[in-house]
């Protein structure tokens, strides 16, 4: 399959799962509440909500609201978010938030990545030894505790006793200590800004402590979810007989297996690390309510607990776009790993 | 030579005929036996579904107890019924698989039977008649041998299964403490201390290992609405009461507790007189003594007389007992002028005192609940969620699964990019829509939400499985063979993919305890005060800096819970790995 | 067996093999023995599941966990290049981690199945020139590569100031050629590469460059095959086990790979060991022939001799089991019964429940390998032809 085929034939498959969330999330914001909601406020004078409503259609039937829905989507309109206090457009405050979870999520994915491969290996080579058991009683904790538990349980610990102890204690939320700096976001993106931008080392360190414990919890599930699946790929690879030719050869075990072995368990353990991508985006809903973390997550959590229709369906759209986007890189990746599949 | 060959050929004649005298009686009984457990899950079926419809419909009216007692075990006999009924036609044929398969069913149907009271006996019976005639040697010829010789390897295989689920420990672990996860959820209600709604508010926020702050009042009637003879006057009736260290835990003085009311002897309007007495004596004294010489021992007494004409004046008395253990007789006793037709009386005599609320081990919430009995009654509500919702999903998974991957095109299309669409949805926001739009938080709406968002996983996981069988060789074989659609997928596709079915639910079975907690935590789970880990977790977060252990028990509840039936999955999945298995 | 160790490479004595199983312990090596002279290509025959492979795996000590070496021998005369001198090395012995210099440069293997066993995720001359980085000495190549780059770019510069350069740098790299340095990581690679692809012209692989480049998957069975197999010459062992080699291949491909290795063996100077249960192959190559049943060596003679007069009644049956062109038959003979149960495998000798000649010592007492005709070694209480 030529590459440009195969980017075509991806998008061509992602048209319908965007279109079907598009029409998921604007069914349940029609049945759930007033879709008129999207576009109003308290604020919003009672005299003016009939003209709103016609301006958006909304007095049309279901079918013909779709679509002017649909075209409000693409003309950039996905409406205004009442529950953060100023009202704002939802796409500005996506584009705002969006860089503070992703930041987590990319420190957080750091964590599981160099974590959860080491210890798959090392579980997969020991196994049934006593490294293997602890690896996996740590490994699948992490997919059976609730996150948001976990980060309360690291913020009570960590944050507050420690600092009742007077031990250095971490800090148990934000993105960085308030009351030292002042940020103004460039990119949004922390630690390039305080770097690059403001060439602060101290407040990259900072970000950097601050990123810690969220980071970790976030983390968590998918450490988790790459050592099982590092662990059970790699006890596959190692039973192949290309390993036992690798051994014939006279390499070193450590060879065989971080070389011969590593190479080939990888390819089904990246499919997981992409599609733990968009998980990673859902679970920072919780963890960051927990740390206080000024992203997409704790905006949505309180979206929900306000109704907020047009903040919800922002989000949503936003994973679902994260998800296709995620399993497209995971994709191309498959294919530089392993040379039997080629793109062009 | 001719002899020879002549007598066994004798032989077999005699042997078919008496082989078809028992063959036919039972190809009768499997009939009769068919049609009747048909007719019942048919029955069940369609009441349960003409119930639904009612329910839908706002019509109401109350079905046939039958109906909505045993409404999931009626949809199982008639699947089974089915299936029983197709293996029949291959008993007629007299095909050795069939008399098999029908043997498993007859198995299932009797579990299953077994759950219907006495109504189920009867097919019990019928079952075990049936039995019985198969495994008369002339129909056992039939069947039995080429049976055993199937079993053989399975039994061999489960027993190698057992063997290496016993030589790793964390399996082994794992299955202990779901064992006794289980075990907790069936014996609440002798375990907990407290009902998982109890509020002792007195006792809010408590840190674990804390005595209550307050102490509980305890009746122990002796006498619950007795009813008197009125034929016999003067009717009475008398009993011993100990006090024992129980009744004297607190400061309070124990009591007695007497209580008459609502008199009524009808028409006849007879006055009654109600007397009511404590004696500081044992019943063997009591009964040796004569009704004078026990006035001596006399407590302490009260009577009334009940006019239900005049007044109905009404025996309701708390009488102070000695702050300290004894024996007492009380006695209650009715005397009328005369006797009368009517009577009815509410009767009740007790000792009422004050006990010390249990310790609270774990501490207690905000509301005074007290912790380590509400996450045992969460346990019976935790499984029940995690269980019903991956035994949907899995079955709903299961079979779009395996029909979009067994027939593919363009149904199979469909099926795929609407499983993409909900991967691409974040679970959670999902779940809290759907919650949302079903309108009431309860525990079943949060069920029926997760099932939801949970078949996909099946569907693509039994689709890939079937894919994947559906190609290799001893399908086309048995395709070649004239086997239909139906018989391939069930007999040897699904076979093939149950197993990493088997560990994906294993293990969401944790995970859904883990979403509904989430959901919880975002505000859409069951009602404040149910006694769920979750909605534990969610309501003890802001509390998290004063009473720490509201939060961590509950929590701890999911983690050891969910971990063991990750532990159980992950080490199921390298048990079965046919590349992992060993010898 | 009794033979002097200046002509021998391999000497396999009385191995014995188990594997700790579920259902039981299996003996699967009861007593193999086997020598291997230099020069020659030795056969190793026996139907499925007699120990051949397993004797292969061992001899590489490449068997793993449940089997276990339990006793035996197996000699290694290892023949140092300069002095001359012969080593004797107990490869049962060995630990793991001794055993790495052995494997691929002594002693190497070329397994059954080209599908499975190249990396799928390597290209093939990366997997080549992987042994020869591993080890061999490659400081006088990667010296001469230098030279050979620096005298191309003599020929194609022009100014005479660059060429008094260059050849400058050749003098100094040509004085070195006696005593080269160890060359750094990168040029070493270089250097294998470049050895790799002559490797793969040895083997007759068409176009060795480009083959070099390509993933395992882009080439045919057969090609496949010649580049396991020049990965497994790329040291010169001195000997080559052939694990059912050719069994995967298309007849007219087995052929060419067979002749190939007999053509090899000459150039190379190693010595084969052809383990398979094709009896044509073993006529077709192999000038020694051991003949093995159920874990045991039945009989050890030259090819010819085996052919001509089998002493043993296992060989014999097998012998009369293959098909021949000039006979007219309607029915193969076959030996009666199945391959026995190694986990209870039958008293005494083995073989005794199939044989037509057992007698009762059969079941009593297990028959050693002894030389009953010279050259001719048979484990039978009832040797035929003797």
């Amino acid at each position: 399959m030529k590459l440009r085929d195969f980017v075509l034939r991806r998008i061509i498959l992602a048209i319908p799962v965007v279109f079907g969330v598009l029409t998921i999330t604007w069914f349940l914001s029609y049945i759930v509440g007033d879709p008129i909601t999207m576009y109003i406020t308290e604020r919003t004078p009672d005299a003016a909500i009939p003209g709103i409503r016609a301006a958006h259609g909304l007095d049309e039937s279901p079918v013909v609201q779709y679509f002017i829905y649909l075209s409000n989507l693409f003309q950039g309109n996905w409406g205004v978010s009442t529950s953060t206090g100023a009202d704002a457009p939802v796409l500005e405050l996506l584009a705002m938030k969006f860089p503070a979870t992703i930041e987590l999520a990319i420190v957080a994915m750091i964590f599981a990545i160099v974590l959860g491969i080491p210890l798959g290996i090392i579980s997969a080579t020991k196994k049934d030894k006593v490294q293997d058991h602890i690896t996996r009683i740590f490994a699948l904790s992490g997919v059976s505790m609730p996150i948001f538990w976990f980060g309360l349980m690291l913020k009570y610990l960590f944050f507050f006793q420690f600092s009742q102890w007077g031990l250095p204690y971490l800090p148990g939320g934000d993105r960085y200590n308030i009351r030292r700096f002042s940020y103004e976001p460039t990119t949004g993106f922390l630690l390039v800004d305080s770097l690059v931008f403001e060439h602060n080392v101290y407040m990259f360190t900072d970000a950097l402590v601050h990123l810690i414990m969220p980071g970790f919890c976030l983390g968590y599930i998918t450490l988790a979810i790459i050592t099982r699946m590092m662990r059970s790929s790699m006890l596959e690879v190692i039973k192949e007989d290309y390993i036992t030719l690798a051994r014939s050869k006279g390499l070193t075990e450590r060879v065989v297996i971080y070389k011969h072995a590593l190479r080939n368990a990888l390819i089904p353990t990246v499919t997981v690390i992409g599609l733990a991508f968009g998980g990673l985006i859902t679970g920072a809903v919780l963890t960051e309510t927990i740390f206080n973390w000024p992203g997409l997550g704790r905006w949505a959590v309180r979206a929900i607990l306000n109704a907020d229709m047009a903040a919800i369906n922002g989000f949503t759209l936003l994973v679902a776009f994260i998800f296709v986007i995620a399993n497209f890189i995971v994709d191309m990746i498959y294919g530089v790993l392993d040379p039997r599949i080629r793109y062009g | 030579m001719e002899s020879e060959s002549q007598t066994p050929h004798l032989q077999d004649n005699h042997g078919e005929d008496e082989n078809a005298i028992t063959f036919r009686i039972l190809v009768i009984i499997q009939i009769i036996f068919i049609m009747s457990s048909l007719i019942l899950g048919g029955i069940i079926f369609l009441g349960n579904i003409a119930y639904m419809i009612q329910g839908l419909m706002g019509i109401s009216t109350i079905p046939n107890e039958l109906i909505s007692m045993w409404s999931l075990q009626g949809f199982l006999v008639l699947i089974l019924s089915i299936l029983l009924m197709r293996s029949y036609q291959g008993v007629m044929e007299k095909l050795p698989d069939a008399f098999s398969s029908s043997f498993y069913l007859y198995v299932f149907l009797t579990v299953i039977f077994a759950t219907m009271g006495s109504f189920g006996l009867v097919f019990i019976i019928v079952i075990i008649l049936q039995l019985v005639l198969i495994f008369i040697p002339s129909v056992r010829i039939l069947w039995f041998e080429e049976f055993v010789e199937d079993t053989k390897p399975r039994i061999k295989e489960t027993r190698f299964t057992l063997h290496l689920v016993r030589k790793s420990p964390l399996v082994v672990v794992g299955i202990l403490i779901i064992v006794f996860m289980v075990g907790v959820a069936f014996t609440a209600p002798w375990i907990a201390t407290y009902e998982g709604t109890d509020m002792v508010f007195e006792d809010a926020k408590l840190p674990p290992g804390a005595e209550s702050n307050t102490i509980k009042l305890n009746f122990a009637y002796a006498l619950d609405d007795m009813q008197f003879n009125p034929d016999i006057m003067p009717n009475y009736y008398y009993d011993e009461v100990a006090i024992t260290e129980d009744h004297l835990k607190t400061v309070e003085i124990p009591r007695m507790f007497i209580g008459v009311s609502d008199m009524n002897t009808g028409f006849d309007a007879v006055s009654v007189n109600i007397t009511f007495r404590i004696y500081n004596l044992n019943v063997t004294e009591y009964d040796a003594m004569t009704e004078s010489e026990r006035l001596s021992y006399l407590y302490a007494d009260d009577s009334v007389i009940s006019n239900t004409s005049v007044n109905r004046d009404n025996l309701l008395r708390y009488i102070n007992l000695n702050n300290e253990t004894g024996v007492y007789v009380w006695e209650l006793q009715f005397t009328a002028s005369q006797k009368t037709t009517e009577w009815s009386v509410n009767t009740r005599v007790g000792i009422s005192y004050y006990s010390i609320y249990p310790i609270h081990i774990w501490g207690t919430d905000n509301y005074g609940g007290d912790i380590y009995s509400r996450i045992i009654w969460g346990a019976q509500e935790d499984l029940k969620i995690s269980l019903s919702v991956v035994a949907v999903a899995v079955t709903i998974g299961a079979v779009v699964g395996a029909v979009s991957g067994y027939y593919g095109g363009k149904f199979d299309e469909l099926v795929m990019r609407v499983t993409d669409i909900f991967f691409a949805f974040p679970g959670l926001v999902l779940a809290m829509a759907i919650v949302m739009a079903l309108g009431t938080r309860s525990l079943e709406t949060i069920s029926i939400a997760l099932m939801i968002t949970w078949w996909p996983t099946y569907a693509r996981l039994v689709r890939a499985q079937v894919l994947t069988e559906r190609e290799k060789l001893y399908i086309e074989a048995s395709r070649s063979s004239g086997a239909s659609d139906t018989r391939i997928l069930v007999s040897h596709i699904l076979p093939n993919t149950i197993q990493p079915v088997i560990v994906q639910a294993t293990m969401d079975i944790g995970s859904v305890l883990l979403v509904a907690a989430g959901l919880a935590f975002i505000g859409f789970g069951p009602p404040v005060g149910t006694a769920e880990w979750g909605m534990m977790i969610a309501v003890g977060q802001d509390y998290i800096l004063s009473s720490p252990w509201m939060t961590l028990y509950p929590g701890l509840a999911i983690l050891v819970t969910a971990l063991a039936f990750n532990l159980v999955g992950d080490g199921i999945r390298d048990i079965m790995d046919p590349k992992l298995r060993r010898r | 067996m009794t033979t002097t160790p200046d002509d021998l490479v391999l000497n396999v004595k009385e191995l014995y093999l188990n594997f700790y199983t579920y259902e039981g312990t299996v003996r699967a090596l009861d007593g193999v023995n086997m020598f291997l002279r230099r020069g020659d290509t030795m056969g190793v025959v026996g139907e499925t599941g007699c120990g051949k492979s397993v004797t292969a795996k061992s001899i590489l000590r490449l068997v793993e966990a449940p089997g276990k070496i339990e006793s035996g021998e197996i000699l290694l005369y290892d023949k140092d290049q300069e002095t001359g001198q012969i080593q004797e090395i107990d490869i049962a012995k060995l630990q793991q981690e001794e055993m790495l210099g052995i494997r691929g440069n002594k002693i190497s293997i070329v397994f059954q199945d080209p599908a499975t066993y190249p990396n799928p995720v390597f290209r093939v001359g990366d997997q080549i020139s992987e042994v020869i980085e591993l080890h061999q000495d490659l400081s006088l190549d990667v010296l001469n590569m230098k030279i050979a780059k620096l005298e191309l770019s003599l020929s194609a510069s022009t100014t005479s100031e660059n060429r008094a350069e260059i050849e400058e740098k050749i003098n100094y790299y040509k004085q070195q050629l006696d005593n080269p340095p160890k060359p750094d990581k990168k040029s070493k690679r270089e250097a294998a590469k470049l050895k790799a692809i002559e490797m793969l012209k040895l083997v007759r692989m068409p176009a060795p460059e480009q083959v070099a480049n390509q993933y395992p998957h882009e080439l045919s069975g057969g090609m496949r095959q010649r580049a396991l197999i020049a990965a497994s010459l790329a040291c010169n062992p001195s000997i080559l086990i052939c694990d059912e080699a050719t069994t995967a291949l298309d007849v007219t491909v087995q052929a060419q790979v067979l002749m190939l290795l007999n053509q090899l063996k000459k150039e190379i100077g190693s010595s084969i060991i052809v383990i398979t249960h094709d009896m044509g192959v073993v006529a077709e190559t192999c000038n020694w022939v051991n003949v093995m049943y159920a874990g045991v060596t039945v009989e050890s003679c030259a090819t010819l001799e085996l052919f001509e007069k089998p002493i043993h009644p296992y060989t014999a049956g097998l012998l009369t089991a293959v098909p021949k062109l000039h006979e007219d038959r309607d029915r193969l003979p076959q030996i009666r019964g199945t391959v026995p149960n190694l986990i209870t495998p039958p008293s005494g000798c083995r073989f005794h429940p199939r044989c037509d000649y057992a007698t009762k010592i059969c079941k009593e007492k297990k028959p050693l390998l002894e030389e009953q005709k010279p050259g001719h070694w048979v484990a039978c209480h009832n040797p035929l032809n003797s």
